[in-house]
């Protein structure tokens, strides 16, 4: 099976940090590759280059056999790739629903006149859409609080909101930049589980950012793990997890031994 | 006894987010309160600091009743809070960031004191000193969320999830300047998902569920509870 997103030598300079630096990686579909390291390793730099934000100073990303290096990020998600943000990056004052609602977009190909005469058109893209938002408020488990303002909801709700819109561009490729992050064990665990079964039943490929180990180890096929922009150390779970250099940089003593 | 909070409720529109919660800090104490998503720990420390309104309830600080008190009175009393998710100042450098914290601290020789008191917890600060705020990696942002409430040597510090976003090592590093911070004196008082961590350097812990506190007890007690291990520690305990 081809790969579904191919990179190589990927690098970027910021001035003159190098905050990645020759990155490599092959994702096919349906895999779930975890991408870890310390904090300033790079691993946000790598989403942002994937997704347009920021251009790569050197290398290559090519998605289903087609070059995204000088693509802007709307034409990317376009092509089915979507992303959650560490910072999560909500409409705060938009309700739960309405957040979900505005990601639908990529279902609605009316246009401004459709909208302004309401025609046949675009009442039913507008039935559509909101259905469409509905289900994937329930599939995320929000559906009970669809008409909370967003930014009255707890950190951890607000992580799944954040999934919930990028589920909504209907992508191939979904990036997940430290979902588990503000939940406790039992609620990334719950997490887990919701994101291995969006890569069955969905047959989504996905790139997953996150430090907390139990979640890499429980659902990654492979990790990569990054320090100072460089890749370190690549493999299963269990190879990173028993790799010395990572324990160091990365790790620590306890948690490797947890 | 420094902090005693009585019967405290608090509701956002119909929510009832907090109820008839009661708690107590002593001098000296790390106190941490564990729970799920949306269980009211945000807003218990947002209440204690006055950005939140209680319905009903009594927060007295000190001896002195500080209810309904504003964020600003609040501080002044000594609290500092430091938020979820960092909110620094992105533009602004470390240093500035750190001036800001010490807003309510009388006279520059204070304020310079209390500058070399936190660059001596964290050096790295004093190394980034002159370097913008957003600039900085998320266990650097972190320590500075800290060091920024610790200017006004504050007698409670209340942190609300410090290791949110940082990797495995910093958690371990960050923990233990909670250690440091205490040992010298401040009276903690820590909001934290990762309860494995938090219960190793608390010496009393709160759990709190759907805005109503569960269960409370010395913090080694609360990590051998079969009940706290299943909802809140995962499987690492053992």
């Amino acid at each position: 099976m081809p790969p579904l997103l191919r990179v190589s030598h990927l690098t970027k300079k910021f001035g003159g940090l190098t905050a990645v630096e020759d990155f490599n990686l092959e994702i096919k579909p349906g895999e779930l590759v975890g991408l870890i390291g310390p904090n300033g390793a790079g691993k946000t730099t790598v989403f942002n280059m994937l997704t347009g934000i920021n251009k790569p100073t050197a290398g290559e990303i090519i998605f289903e056999g087609k070059k995204l290096n000088d693509l802007p990020p709307y034409e990317i998600a376009h092509l089915g790739i979507a992303r959650t943000f560490q910072n999560i990056r909500l409409f705060t004052n938009l309700t739960v629903y309405e957040n979900v609602k505005t990601a639908c977009h990529q279902i609605a190909d009316y246009g401004i006149l459709d909208s302004v005469f309401r025609t046949a058109q675009f009442r039913k893209q507008e039935t559509a859409i909101n259905a469409a938002a509905l289900q994937i408020l329930k599939l995320v488990k929000l559906y009970d609080r669809k008409d909370e303002i967003a930014r009255n909801l707890p950190y951890g709700h607000q992580r799944r909101l954040e999934i919930a819109r990028a589920l909504a561009l209907r992508p191939k490729l979904l990036l997940l930049d430290e979902p588990a992050a503000g939940m406790n064990p039992q609620e990334s665990a719950e997490l887990s589980e919701f994101i291995d079964w969006l890569r069955k039943d969905f047959k989504l490929t996905i790139l997953l950012i996150e430090h907390h180990m139990d979640v890499v180890m429980n659902i990654c096929n492979r990790v990569i793990v990054l320090n100072f922009g460089k890749t370190i150390a690549t493999g299963s779970p269990a190879e990173v997890q028993a790799n010395p250099a990572v324990i160091e940089a990365y790790l620590g003593d306890e948690e490797a031994s947890a | 006894m420094i902090l005693q909070v009585e019967n405290l409720n608090v509701n956002y529109g119909g929510i009832h987010a907090l109820k008839d919660v009661s708690l107590e800090v002593e001098e000296g104490e790390i106190v941490t309160i564990i729970g799920a998503n949306g269980a009211g720990k945000s807003s218990l420390l947002k209440t204690i600091s006055g950005i939140v309104k209680p319905s009903s309830g009594k927060i007295i600080f000190m001896g002195q009743d500080i209810t309904r008190k504003n964020p600003d009175a609040v501080a002044a009393l000594g609290i500092a809070h430091v938020p979820e998710g960092r909110k620094m100042f992105a533009n602004l450098t470390v240093l500035e960031n750190l001036e800001v914290g010490a807003f309510l601290v009388q006279g520059q020789s204070q304020v310079r004191r209390n500058l070399e008191m936190v660059y001596s917890v964290f050096p790295r600060l004093k190394e980034r000193s002159n370097q913008l705020a957003g600039t900085l990696s998320g266990g650097e942002q972190q320590m500075l969320a800290i060091a920024r409430g610790l200017m006004m040597r504050p007698k409670l510090l209340m942190m609300d999830e410090p290791s949110l976003g940082l990797a495995p090592v910093l958690v371990n590093a960050i923990f233990e300047k909670i250690r440091e911070i205490n040992r010298e004196g401040t009276t903690v008082l820590l909001v934290e998902q990762n309860a494995h961590k938090a219960l190793k350097i608390a010496h009393r812990a709160y759990v709190l569920e759907t805005g109503g506190i569960l269960i409370s007890g010395p913090a080694a007690q609360l990590a051998s509870n079969p009940m706290i291990q299943k909802a809140y520690l995962g499987k690492k305990v053992g």
